[in-house]
């Protein structure tokens, strides 16, 4: 087990660059199939899956290990937003969404998928600051 | 943290043993490549028996 915290460190870091670097990769790669080479989604469902459990994994990771911890809140603002106009603008580049009704499910769509996360999100964050000592409640 | 590590007599290979890092470590913080956790420098300066200001404080002097 190596014990040296500067080689730790180096290690977690160029490991955290290494994932981001992975991250966008994929993602490119995801919307290139699905953009530019118009493929159907059973050709590369296995990446797309590979793509969610990753990042799925490493969000979850950080949520119940604290690397929210203080500004959870912040993030949500920034990230739900973005998320329900990226569905958003993912379907209707896609052709699903050509009527402002389409477009209201889709949005409430996404706004019901963030709020499923938004809860455990803040579950996990609250058990980890209770832990820590951080929440008398 | 040099000159207190060679008044123990001891050696870059010496003092990581003690603290539970590697060499390069140590000979890192000492050119002041590295700047170590809290945590090391406590244990640095326990195992040189010294303070932490012995070790790691710079007096404004030092700047000049």
């Amino acid at each position: 087990m190596i014990t040296d915290e500067r080689i730790q460190a180096t290690y977690h870091q160029w490991s955290a660059r290494g994932f981001l670097v992975w991250y966008w990769l994929l993602l490119i790669d995801l919307l290139y199939r699905q953009f530019y080479l118009h493929q159907p989604v059973r050709e590369y469902w296995d990446l797309g899956a590979i793509f969610f459990i990753g990042t799925g994994f490493v969000f979850l990771a950080l949520l119940s290990k604290g690397g929210y911890s203080g500004n959870l809140g912040r993030h949500f603002k920034i990230i739900t937003p973005t998320v329900v106009v990226t569905i958003l603008v993912v379907n209707v580049l896609m052709g699903k969404v050509n009527t402002i009704g389409d477009s209201a499910k889709t949005i409430l769509g996404a706004a019901l998928g963030m709020a499923l996360i938004l809860p455990v999100s803040f579950y996990l964050n609250r058990r980890w600051e209770k832990r820590q000592g951080l929440r008398d409640d | 943290m040099k000159l207190a590590r060679i008044e123990q007599e001891l050696t870059q290979a010496e003092l990581a043993e003690k603290v539970d890092v590697t060499r390069q470590t140590i000979g890192l913080i000492e050119n002041g490549e590295y700047n170590p956790s809290l945590k090391l420098c406590i244990g640095t300066a326990k195992a040189l028996h010294k303070t932490l200001d012995d070790l790691f404080w710079e007096d404004s002097d030092d700047h000049r």
